[in-house]
């Protein structure tokens, strides 16, 4: 299954930054495929890209006031996240697929956990109301008009993707870097370096796409099924989990990114990532509740 | 399923009515312009 995520996670980073031609005439690709968002966090600003990011639509849609756009990506925000959940964070997103390569680098210890974890988790909901909601709303300027203050001032896949490329590819724009830019780099630093030690930090802390797919997994029909004869309670599971999660326990939070490496590591094949409702299955259990038999 | 047919059916309606009110077109005029800003060149 893995070799199979891995797959389908390079096809779709492809997919989204496809415009190779873009690199040589150092400008960004407005062919129509630009109408469209595909699932992941991808910063249309990149001169690869071929499609646009569904979190700078949405806040581009609020800061405009555009009712159009923000029906059409609060839409596809809306069926992306109650079909696929986080399936996107774990299968699709070309920022996930980075983040664990990086993960990959033999570098030192690494953690399951950091101090401040559970609070740090919440900062990723604080992010998506925030900065990517109320801000663009609200804050306006002399002339009436928001912006994107979470891509402006944060997004760490807009930094690489597009800041890096354009400062290094384009002498004339190198003149305009200014604190912004270093803000984002130190940012982006501090981000890829957390990578080499913690398992996908931005998916885990700071994704408010993540936030808004995970609030989808409890009605995505993709689920960890877990079939609680078969569990021995052993563990395995919840050593395996990237995101520290225990599936035996708790398998449909919306911290689950469905990777699936729980099922793969289950001895007594418990667990199994399932779209289908399976008689000798039941539904990992609520957050909190007691297997039966334990 | 049958929980998910009610967000499903809304986020359909929400795409079409964004379709009927040109969103496509709007993301495409974000999307094909440089943001000086989102890249950190500001």
């Amino acid at each position: 299954m893995d070799k199979r995520r891995r797959l389908l996670q390079w096809f779709f980073t492809a997919l989204s930054n496809g415009y190779l031609y873009g690199l040589t005439q150092n400008r960004l690709f407005t062919g129509w495929s630009k109408r469209l968002c595909l699932p992941g966090l991808n910063c249309y600003a990149c001169p690869l890209a071929t499609t646009s990011c569904p979190l700078g639509s949405l806040q581009a849609s609020l800061a405009a006031r555009d009712l159009g756009s923000f029906f059409y990506v609060g839409g596809l925000l809306a069926l992306f996240g109650s079909v696929l959940g986080r399936f996107v964070c774990g299968w699709l997103c070309p920022f996930g697929l980075l983040q664990e390569l990086l993960h990959k680098i033999p570098c030192g210890p690494k953690l399951r956990r950091v101090p401040g974890e559970r609070a740090l988790r919440m900062v990723k909901f604080l992010l998506l109301g925030g900065l990517c909601v109320l801000l663009p709303l609200f804050a306006l300027d002399a002339f009436g008009f928001g912006k994107d203050w979470f891509c402006a001032y944060v997004c760490p896949a807009g930094t690489l993707e597009g800041g890096l490329l354009y400062a290094v590819w384009n002498k004339g724009l190198r003149p305009m870097l200014s604190w912004l830019f270093a803000w984002k780099l130190l940012l982006l630093v501090v981000l890829l370096l957390l990578c080499l030690v913690v398992h996908r930090p931005f998916c885990r802390y700071f994704c408010p796409l993540g936030a808004l797919y995970g609030m989808g997994n409890h009605l995505s029909p993709i689920r960890l099924g877990w079939n609680e004869g078969k569990c021995t309670h052993c563990g395995r599971c919840h050593v395996a989990c990237p995101m520290d999660l225990n599936p035996a326990r708790s398998g449909q939070l919306s911290l689950c990114i469905r990777c699936g490496k729980c099922a793969e590591t289950c001895p007594e094949g418990a667990l199994c990532l399932t779209t289908r409702r399976c008689s000798a299955l039941s539904k990992a259990p609520a957050r909190g509740s007691v297997p039966v038999g334990s | 399923m049958k929980r998910l047919a009610f967000p499903v059916a809304l986020a359909v309606c929400l795409l079409v009515l964004g379709l009927v009110l040109g969103g496509p077109y709007a993301v495409w005029q974000k999307a094909a312009n440089l943001c000086m800003e989102c890249i950190g060149l500001g």
